[in-house]
């Protein structure tokens, strides 16, 4: 059953040196309790994805086409409906939790003021469920750390923290941004764990650059770059028959694969490259690759690439 | 401990300042009577060897500077301040009589120009760009910008003579008598209203321009999306994610005014003929009091130091993250 169904979303932002084009036509779709892998290089529109999903960008932002959840249209629904969606249907964990969390105020309270608000329990109710979820995301002893200041929690436990936010009013969708990024190994085995166990129940767009966590956690991953799909499928398949060079160049970056990192930059979201947009690096390019921009096509069922070798 | 560390801290502070105001005048050549007894003065007049020596005695300034030092300390401890030359009387006593106005004055003045300040500059921010946000920015510079003085004497041309609607000197009506103690608070309060809104207009520009920065760079913050995610209204995210972070150098800030209000006082007394310190310090400069003014700039000192004191505490239990420091 298909829970969120994106089509031709278009994400656009005006500045003054150009229009933007962080999400450039992107369809896809996520099934109930499927995790689904979002990978990309920085700057490639990944975040930018989550966040239009949340409505949370600027409101001189364009953004075309549909959204769908649960039948709503998330992107012609009133801003009170949206909020309502926010955090109750749909959690999103902002990468960088030390600055993602407010300094100034109790973890446990962080917490809590989503639970009294989505699912009206009073304050001390609430804040005994907050320490619950501060608990179920293994943080010792959570009742005296509800009551601690973020700065007095460790890099890993600041990032459980944000778990547990997201988790607090049982979402059916968690968009989850780059959840290990900046931590030791051991602690991204332990968070990667935590994610993997949580995901179970839920469906989660897991938005991330690290293929090693998209492998352990996702069922269909897709590869994202310049702002479009470039290949999805389901994790195995792309692990092993990955069609687009853009895919086979990011494993091949994998350390276990030899670390041959991609040549070049990705391009500018404001000028990019006419034809395919990832032809200036890939090695098999031909005179097609420079004029035609090709088509997301379906090579096997359920496999989607977007290439003219393919 | 923390808190005792700190008085320690202040407690050496005001230790320094006195002994500035000890040393400062005293590392100028000469003494307070060389210009009555120089013979080669031009003087009309001059001072005798014998009664020079009597004097600079009376005064004790024939003592060791390490002695005179200790009686300056002692007698301060002791509340002893010296003589006021123009008003012949204890400098403490002419300085108390003249603070609970300044007081007045300041605090009310503070209590309306910082919560006024930080509810337009949140509302400013929060409207970045929007026709508030240009209207009161342009609004609150331009109002702000007179100077204090200036300002005074508009509204005293405009509500006080034009109009008539408030006293236009001192701090209550001279000689009056009260049937009740309602009377006298409502005269007192009425010979505050113009002083007071100078000094709130003078000094709002400040506070608002340093809250609608400092809420432009917190909104800008990634908790503020996270409490967005949660599905926060942003009326609460405004004052419960928002407002607080904002606070923090506004505290900081309103310590340091301290002295710059004080200051200010100087005009606004002057023009308003109120009877606080920045009066004073007028009169004490014209009259070259020089006892007097030291003890001014003693009192001032110690206000900042104060100041400074009661910010660092709110700014304690304003941010978690300097406690453990």
């Amino acid at each position: 059953m298909t829970l969120l169904e994106i089509s031709d979303l278009k994400t656009h932002f005006p500045t003054q040196s150009g229009i933007v084009r962080a999400v450039d036509t992107i369809d896809l779709s996520i099934r109930e309790r499927e995790t689904f892998g979002l990978i990309g290089e920085t700057g490639c529109g990944k975040t930018v994805l989550g966040l239009t999903l949340m409505r949370l960008l600027h409101p001189t932002t364009t953004v075309e086409g549909t959204i769908r959840y649960r039948g709503k249209n998330l992107l012609t629904i009133s801003e009170a409906e949206m909020r309502l969606i926010r955090g109750e249907e749909i959690a999103m964990i902002l990468q960088n939790p030390t600055t993602s969390l407010n300094p100034v105020m109790r973890v446990g309270e962080q917490i809590a003021e989503a639970i009294r608000l989505h699912q009206g329990l009073r304050r001390r109710a609430a804040k005994e469920k907050a320490v619950e979820m501060l608990d179920s995301v293994r943080i010792p002893a959570a009742s005296r750390r509800a009551n601690e200041y973020p700065h007095e929690f460790s890099g890993g436990m600041k990032q459980r923290a944000m778990i547990a936010m997201g988790l607090a009013c049982d979402p059916a969708l968690i968009i989850a941004d780059e959840p290990t990024k900046g931590l030791d190994v051991t602690i991204k085995a332990q968070i990667t764990e935590l994610i993997k166990e949580t995901a179970k129940e839920k469906a989660m767009l897991l938005i991330t650059h690290d293929l090693g966590v998209a492998r352990a956690l996702c069922d269909r991953i897709a590869l994202m770059y310049a702002g479009e799909l470039v290949e999805y499928a389901a994790t195995e398949e792309i692990f092993e028959n990955p069609l687009h060079p853009y895919t086979r160049g990011f494993l091949g970056s994998l350390p276990g694969n030899g670390l041959v990192p991609i040549p070049g930059m990705s391009p500018s979201l404001i000028d990019l490259p006419d034809g395919c947009r990832f032809h200036p690096r890939c090695s098999h390019a031909k005179a097609v690759c420079r004029k035609k921009h090709p088509e997301l096509i379906e090579v096997e069922a359920g496999h989607f690439v977007r290439c003219f070798d393919a | 401990m923390h808190q005792i560390n700190k008085l320690v801290y202040y407690f050496a502070i005001l230790l320094i300042i006195l002994s500035i105001n000890f040393f400062l005048p005293r590392v100028m050549p000469g003494d307070p009577l060389s210009y009555l007894s120089d013979p080669g003065a031009d003087m009309p007049a001059r001072m005798t060897e014998e009664k020079r020596e009597l004097l600079l005695e009376y005064y004790g300034l024939d003592k060791p500077i390490s002695e005179q030092y200790i009686s300056y300390m002692v007698g301060i401890i002791h509340g002893d301040l010296g003589w006021s030359i123009y008003y012949g009387a204890p400098v403490l006593e002419v300085i108390l009589g003249r603070l609970k106005w300044t007081l007045l004055l300041v605090g009310t003045s503070t209590a309306i120009h910082v919560p006024l300040g930080i509810l337009l500059g949140a509302t400013s921010a929060w409207a970045r760009g929007k026709k508030k946000d240009t209207g009161l920015l342009i609004s609150i510079l331009s109002i702000s910008s007179f100077p204090s003085f200036f300002l005074g004497i508009l509204l005293v041309i405009f509500f006080g003579i034009k109009l008539d609607l408030f006293p236009i000197n001192g701090a209550q009506t001279a000689f009056a008598t009260y049937s009740s103690p309602f009377g006298k608070i409502f005269d007192i309060l009425h010979h505050l209203v113009l002083p007071a809104t100078t000094l709130v207009i003078s000094h709002i520009g400040g506070t608002y321009l340093l809250m609608r920065n400092s809420m432009l760079g917190v909104l800008g913050e990634d908790y503020i999306m996270t409490a967005r995610a949660k599905g926060l209204s942003e009326q609460y995210i405004l004052h419960r994610h928002a407002l607080m972070n904002a606070l923090l150098p506004i505290v900081t800030m309103t310590a340091m005014t301290v002295g710059f209000l004080i200051m200010g006082t100087i005009f606004v007394e002057t023009v308003f003929a109120y009877p606080g310190i920045g009066n004073l310090l007028y009169n004490a400069v014209l009259y070259r009091d020089y006892p007097l003014l030291q003890g001014i700039f003693l009192f001032m000192t110690i206000a900042i130091v104060g100041a400074n004191f009661i910010a660092d505490t709110i700014y304690v239990r304003l941010d978690p993250r300097v406690k453990n420091e």
